[in-house]
């Protein structure tokens, strides 16, 4: 019997003998995937991210805005919740992700060229994610398995500490005489110029300042424009933004233009801008219109009203500016930064939503920020001077007022995030933004006020539950930075 | 590797040929063996001289030749079903022998792990066993749909009616809360495990698709599909862990125990067996006829006379205008031939089987097929007393063309294609598409045609065995196996069509390599301990090596026109996938009996896997089970009422492994990069715990085997709780950590359920037997924990219902959006005279699981002629039904067809406040226009108790008739046997369910996506003539 326990033990142990070398070594690594990756790897795509979440969030942001308007009249549209869940994935997970993972590599090379860029595109992504969510988490994110559920900063510590520091630790870095290695190709925006990515920092400070007009206007004013007298963007060759080709196509040409190709109906523009723009509102036809709208055999322009989902001319077609397959989307632009500038001067003079007059730089500011729109989007050099020309329009330094740097900052803001922002900065103000209106079928909840954010995705909800309810507010609740 | 595959084959052949041509007799008995009670021959009875391992068995005729040992004093005859009987030989050359039915036997052999044979009495587990002939009498080409309604405990979901569509099977419950774990029990054949993977691939375009992955796309095949069922002799189903010990960490989910069919000694035996089989759509929605197309009541064009729009909210249809029910008209009768050849005999010391199949299928879906050819060839030998080998090699090709399905597929074209235009009428005399909408919805038909998916598997599986003993007591089992297949897919997407035009065409190259390999050893000794008191022992070893790699290739943006091939595409993506999985078992049974009434088994194993960490690598795991048959303790095995008796007591641990490369943090290439020619990478959004642990499961079974009135009466009840723990879930995370989840060890899930299994024989006269057998099963989920800080885990999302699982909640269970009511649940009404549905709150609407499920057979049998049926119940699952919500949105089924009438919705108003609501009935007339109504997601399209729908059923899953011609009639012809069969599949079909069939899941086997169907070829009705010859 003891032997008969012996061999079975003994057969036991030999047919586990050793299997370490069978088992381990590369056996568990994928083939297919990295551990380690070097700084051009992650740049070209943190900045691709940036840009896609700027589509994310305007394809929804811009029915509020009500730059578009949305067929199924459902929510943003009516301001009924909602969350642009695959705009915070692109902001959290893809865009800032990448980027602060670049930013950490960088530092540990030492490579401040590196790192400044991603702290500019940790920046901009963090400013869109407030603009939208308020409070956001950013110190706490970003530590994997060590913090599966990060806390929220508040939008004032995003505004006051952690968006002005990365833009000027960014601005230091980039003025770095040495850095182990700098970009060159993988930065998709500028091609390694340096100088370029200064200027969107400070023309960033320039736009996180003056977000804050509701903290004291003439601070805010002054804030910018010391940001913009720093090295800030001279024309639009500056512009932040991205270029697609035919193989990775531009978000709005692909899924709104396209779309309409084979009856995906999304979004078409709203009547709102569609009579801002065809001088139902303002007595003045804008050269713009024919090229960010397409009326097709229609003889007039007509925009969706907001909240009925028809009664359309006008579409986002492959035949528009925005979505042409050729043309870049833009993220920050020379017309955005003109037209902060106007505004920073026209409240750094003392003016106001009801004041008439300005300086000349004011002036000069915006009709340079219509121009500049203009030149940007393809209008032709007479259509320019013949808007401009307009009594309406170049109304002079004394008759200069909010209204009309507001409403052309809105065009010229055309599907850009920043537009909403403007609005809830000045609280919708018809004063500003003449006949704009709560959409039809406005969501009842809200007892008639307009909505102020977007709400936290789903995902984040289920997933980070005690930081989303710790800081979930009702739609019309204004954010910090508008109270 | 590939080359020692080969060396195997041809050593294999090389057996079977040495076989036939090397044996000398000297000493020879024959015979014939018939059955008692009617006459007829038996083939397959063995017969072994007693106390040694030769032996023979009869051939079709029931004719046997056996060559016997100077010494050999007695022939044991056993055939399953049959009494065993010994004969003295004594002088004899010749011996006829009758053996007399055992009603229900219990001397049942049943095949358990690693193709173990054992007495059915002595398991302390449940197994169900079914015959070949249970699955090829179905005429099912895939053996998953064979077992419908047939086992107790299995959940067997169909992809729908795409010839060559993907089955899922699921054994006693989903056992993960990970949306991407396997919960398929493994597929062993011959002792060794073959693929059953269900691979989804990619198939989308980089633009213009909303599917939310290739899950839902052409009903890719579960491998098992290409098992020729004619080849199979028996399918063994084991359920639990307790069943599946020995298997270890693959079979965690149980395990579908295949065995082959093998040669018997004698006369070579062909058999050929051909049918031809017609499949038609079994069910489809209601159109409305009233209304054409258009919005508002009016026909509206673009200003060019384009019409402006899709939807069937149009003007009345005008008398003499013909109106087209496409939900029907669409399809087309399929068809199906199969054609099987076998051809097997051998020697006492060898014996062969080769078959060939050749299946054609044809589907309802113009333009859709599937075909597949199959090769056998197997044999066996005994080289000598001690030395047994045996082999086999299957060659399998199959694919077709597959329809499309999912998002922007043939299904939701049709769900929108207003019934005022024939969905027939599809192509213009210049080859473009004809559609009504302006090119809004794709013509179905020209999809069907121009926008397919070809696939096409190689593959080749077989093994190779050894069986020595070593003395009378301890012998050894060798058994080495592979696996290898590849898989060309091709799909195309026409620029013209809605999935194509966002990327002007495209084309996608998949090529998908498979390879597994088994080894198997093990060493058995078995010994009476005393006379009352018999142990044996195994203990084995177990080796596994599984690799794939994915080669995705896209082409977009078509330059010529009608091209269907990577050079006519501008842009590339590229896309590959590999992965390797390794582990590596050690294991020991050691089984005790007394006196054939209490039988012990207590098992062990110790698994080694290649994707854990390697600290925790090994993980060990028990099991024990008890089988008592009380009714020898009482003394009541010669009673005639109650005459067996058997208590099952189990216990089981199983571990499971994490799936390769998911510990730690890798970077990828960024999707949709190069990027203006620039190459990027990504932190993958993965990131797995470097302290992954395996996952355990513990099961508790206790089954009772109760047989009356001479086993004319039995009953098989089994209740069984399976606790899976420390599961391996990526535990979705939120996104600022970096990552959107972490892998780690999380949560546990319970399944319980109770099985039932009644067989009757209620008449049994001379030639006339009629026996029954029903089915039942009911199993609860739970989910008892979930990962810390998760309150949800989602399994699939079609925005309206999503399947998620919540701490409490079970698996199936579906949300969504539900009308508002007010706190008696009454229907409230908006101001606006509308209902109104709370799109803001996912509640819970349903469960995709049904609560119980059951099958009866009812077989008649007189002389050659048999009538056999299945009855098949579901009791509940729920299923969203996403074409459905499509027609209705655009006013097409039956109904929407109340429109322009003014109703009172029937609920109550709240004329108070929000705080202090009061109730009045409602009373404001409104009028149903169609858009207001039908079309508003708001007010009806978006709440579950529209869209979501109880799909319980009952069916007649499968009716079976044939004929064996007399024997009398076939004496002086070629023939040994020939039989003529019909058999209809679905003839009859009752549920409440509104739509197609809603047997036919949207997302492909193996995606865990329950409760969605409508996007997918339907199920068929099916009626096949076949025949089957014997020479």
């Amino acid at each position: 019997m003891k032997r008969t326990v012996y061999t079975y033990i003994i057969l036991v142990l030999l047919m586990s003998s050793s299997c370490e070398d069978y088992l381990g070594g590369d056996t568990n690594i994928d083939p297919t995937r990295v551990s380690e990756v070097s700084l051009e790897a992650l740049l070209p795509t943190s900045i691709e991210a940036t840009s896609e979440a700027h589509y994310q969030v305007a394809l929804e942001t811009s029915q509020v805005a009500q730059h578009m308007a949305d067929y199924f009249s459902a929510g943003a549209d009516i301001h009924d919740v909602f969350r642009i869940g695959t705009g915070w994935t692109n902001i959290y997970l893809r865009a800032m992700a990448n980027a602060k993972q670049l930013e950490r590599q960088a530092e540990e090379q030492n490579a401040p060229h590196y790192a400044g860029i991603a702290k500019i595109i940790q920046a901009i992504n963090l400013g869109l994610a407030t603009d939208n969510w308020e409070n956001v988490p950013f110190t706490e994110a970003y530590q994997g398995a060590e913090e599966l559920t990060p806390a929220y900063d508040t939008q004032q510590a995003i505004y006051e500490t952690i968006i002005p520091d990365l833009l000027n630790s960014a601005i230091e870095d980039l003025q770095a005489t040495s850095s182990s290695s700098s970009p060159g190709a993988d930065d998709l925006v500028y091609r390694g110029n340096l100088e370029q990515w200064i200027k969107t920092a400070n023309v960033l400070k320039a736009r996180y300042a003056i977000h804050l007009t509701n903290k004291g206007a003439a601070e805010a004013a002054n804030q910018a424009l010391q940001a913009l007298s720093g090295l800030a963007y001279t024309s639009n060759e500056d512009d932040f933004q991205l270029f697609y080709d035919e193989r990775n196509l531009n978000p709005w040409h692909a899924r709104i233009g396209l779309a309409i190709n084979t009856g995906n109906y999304i979004i078409a523009h709203s009547e709102q801008l569609v009579e801002a723009m065809n001088g139902d509102t303002y007595g003045v036809f804008d050269p713009r219109l024919p090229i960010i709208a397409d009326k097709g055999t229609s003889d007039n322009y007509i925009g969706m009203v907001n909240g009925t989902g028809e009664g359309n001319t006008v579409n986002l077609t492959v035949d528009t500016w925005y979505a042409s397959a050729n043309n870049p989307l833009l993220m920050v632009t020379y017309a955005e930064t003109k037209f902060i500038e106007a505004e920073a001067r026209f409240l750094a003079n003392g003016g106001d939503i009801n004041s008439i007059g300005s300086t000349d730089a004011a002036y000069l500011a915006y009709l340079e920020g219509i121009a500049v729109h203009m030149m940007k989007i393809g209008v032709d050099t007479a259509e320019i001077i013949n808007y401009i020309a307009n009594p309406k329009v170049s109304v002079g330094a004394e008759n200069m007022t909010l209204e009309l740097i507001m409403k052309e900052k809105w065009i010229a803001l055309f599907l850009n995030p920043e537009a909403w922002v403007d609005l809830r900065r000045y609280d919708y103000s018809q004063a500003l933004y003449k006949d704009f209106e709560l959409p039809e079928n406005h969501n009842p909840q809200l007892g008639g006020q307009f909505i102020q954010r977007a709400s936290y995705p789903f995902d984040e909800l289920s997933r980070n539950t005690q930081a989303v309810e710790a800081n979930m507010k009702e739609l019309p609740a204004e954010m910090w930075r508008d109270q | 590797m590939r080359k020692i595959f080969y060396s195997l084959i041809f050593f294999m052949m090389g057996i079977c040929c040495i076989y036939f041509t090397a044996w000398a007799q000297p000493r020879s008995i024959s015979g014939n063996v018939t059955d008692l009670s009617d006459d007829t021959p038996l083939p397959g009875v063995n017969i072994i001289v007693k106390g040694t391992t030769t032996g023979t068995v009869t051939d079709v005729d029931g004719n046997y030749k056996l060559t016997v040992p100077e010494d050999a004093q007695t022939l044991v005859f056993s055939s399953v079903g049959y009494v065993t009987k010994e004969v003295n030989i004594g002088n004899q050359t010749e011996i006829h022998v009758q053996l007399s039915p055992d009603v229900q036997s219990l001397q049942e052999v049943v095949v358990t792990s690693f193709g173990i044979e054992r007495e059915k009495k002595a398991l302390g587990y449940a197994v169900q066993e079914l015959q070949g002939e249970e699955i090829t009498q179905t005429k099912q080409p895939n053996i998953i749909n064979a077992l419908q309604g047939k086992v107790a405990g299995v959940t067997i979901q169909s992809s729908g009616g795409q010839p060559g569509a993907g089955a899922n099977i699921i054994i006693r419950g989903i056992t993960s809360l990970s949306p991407t774990a396997n919960n398929q029990p493994l597929f062993v054949i011959d002792g060794i495990p073959v693929s059953n993977e269900t691979i989804a691939g990619n198939t989308l375009p980089s633009a213009g698709s909303n599917s939310p992955g290739s899950s839902e796309q052409y009903a890719f095949s579960n491998r098992a599909v290409d098992i020729n069922p004619d080849d199979i002799e028996n399918i063994s189903i084991l359920k639990g862990p307790a069943a599946t010990a020995l298997y270890g960490l693959r079979a965690a989910n149980g395990a579908v125990i295949i065995t082959t069919k093998k040669g018997k000694a004698g006369k070579a035996t062909i058999n050929v067996s051909s049918s031809y089989g017609l499949d038609v759509l079994n069910k489809w929605p209601d159109i409305q006829t009233t209304y054409r197309e258009g919005r508002f009541g009016r026909l509206r064009f673009y200003s060019d006379g384009e019409p402006l729009r899709f939807q069937t909210f149009g003007p009345p249809v005008r008398e003499g205008v013909p109106v087209y029910d496409n939900f029907q008209g669409f399809f087309e009768t399929g068809s199906r031939f199969d054609n099987s050849v076998s051809v097997s005999g051998g020697s006492e010391k060898a014996t062969f089987f080769t078959s060939v199949s050749r299946l054609d299928q044809k589907g309802i879906v113009p333009f859709s097929g599937w075909d597949r050819t199959t090769l056998k060839v197997s044999g066996t030998s005994q080289f000598s007393d001690k030395l047994g080998v045996s082999g086999a090699v299957n060659y399998i090709n199959s694919g077709g063309t597959r329809s499309s399905s999912g998002d922007k597929s043939i299904f939701s074209s049709l769900s929108y294609y207003s019934p005022t235009f024939d969905v027939n009428d599809y192509i213009n005399p210049d080859g473009t598409q004809r559609d009504f909408s302006g090119g809004i919805i794709d013509n179905p038909r020209y999809i069907a045609r121009f926008s397919n998916l070809e696939d096409d598997v190689n593959r080749i599986f077989g093994n190779l065995g050894f069986n020595y003993k070593v003395t009378d007591w301890l012998s050894l089992d060798y058994k080495i196996g592979t696996d290898v297949y590849s898989d060309s897919r091709n799909r195309v997407g026409p620029p013209n069509t809605d999935v194509g035009s966002q990327v002007n065409g495209f084309i996608i190259e998949e090529k998908i390599n498979y390879q597994e390999i088994n080894s198997n050893l093990f060493i058995t000794a078995s010994k009476d301990i005393t006379e009352q008191f018999r142990g044996s022992i195994l203990i084995g070893h177990n080796l596994t090596d599984i690799r794939s790699d994915l080669i995705n290739v896209r082409g977009e943006g078509f330059a010529l026109r009608n091209f269907n091939d990577l050079s006519n595409a501008t842009n590339f993506f590229t896309y590959k996938d590999a992965s390797l999985h390794r582990i590596v078992g050690v294991f020991t049974n050691i089984e005790l009996e007394y006196a054939g009434t209490v039988f012990l088994t207590l098992t062990g194993r110790n698994d080694w896997s290649s994707t854990l960490p390697e600290d925790n690598r090994s993980f060990f795991y028990p099991s024990a089970n008890l089988g008592y048959i009380f009714t020898e303790t009482l003394g009541l095995g010669e009673s005639n009422i109650f005459n067996y008796g058997k208590l099952r007591l189990s216990y089981a641990e199983v571990g499971k492994d994490a799936g390769p490369y998911q510990v730690g943090r890798y970077f990828e290439r960024t999707p949709g990069f190069p990027f203006l020619g620039i190459n990027g990478f990504r932190i993958d959004e993965q990131l797995g715990s470097p302290e992954l642990k395996p996952e355990r499961t513990t099961s508790y079974e206790i089954g009772t085997d109760l047989r009356f009135f001479n086993n004319h009466f039995g009953i098989d009840l089994t209740y069984f709780v399976q606790n899976s723990q420390d599961q391996i879930v990526p535990v979705p995370v939120s996104n600022a950590t970096g990552f959107s989840t972490f892998i780690t060890n999380a949560g546990e899930i319970q399944n319980r359920g109770i099985e039932l299994l009644i067989d009757v024989t209620p008449v049994q006269v001379g030639n006339f037997q009629w026996t029954a057998s029903l089915n039942w099963s009911r199993i609860r989920n739970e989910v008892l924990s979930m990962p810390e800080g998760v309150d949800e885990i989602i399994f699939t999302d079609a925005f309206y219902i999503q399947n998620k699982l919540v701490e409490g909640g079970s698996a199936g269970d579906l949300y969504g959006f539900a009308f508002r009511r007010d706190n008696q649940g009454r229907l409230l009404i908006d101001d606006n005279g509308f209902p109104s549905v709370n799109n803001t709150e996912y509640v819970k609407v349903g469960n995709a699981l049904p609560d119980w499920q059951g099958g009866l057979t009812n077989t008649f049998s007189y002389k050659g002629l048999s009538l056999s049926f299945l009855l098949e119940l579901r009791q509940g699952g729920d299923v969203f039904d996403v074409s459905l919500r499509n027609s209705i949105r655009n006013g097409i089924l039956k109904e929407t067809e109340r429109r322009y009438e003014q109703v009172i919705f029937k609920g109550v108003r709240n004329v108070g406040t929000d705080e202090n609501p009061e109730y009045v009935e409602n009373d404001i007339p409104v009028e149903i226009t169609g858009e207001n109504l039908y079309r508003d997601g708001n007010r009806y399209n978006n709440a579950a108790e529209v869209i979501l729908q109880d799909a319980s059923w009952f069916r007649l899953r499968n009716l079976s008739l044939s004929y064996s011609l007399p024997a009398n009639m076939l004496d002086d012809t070629l023939f040994k046997k020939v039989q003529f069969s019909f058999t209809g599949n679905n003839l009859f079909l009752s549920t409440p369910f509104r739509g197609f069939d809603p047997e036919g899941s949207q997302f492909g086997s193996g995606s865990n996506s329950f409760g969605f169907t409508g996007l997918g070829a339907p199920q068929t009705r099916s009626f096949t003539l076949g025949v089957n010859v014997t020479f």
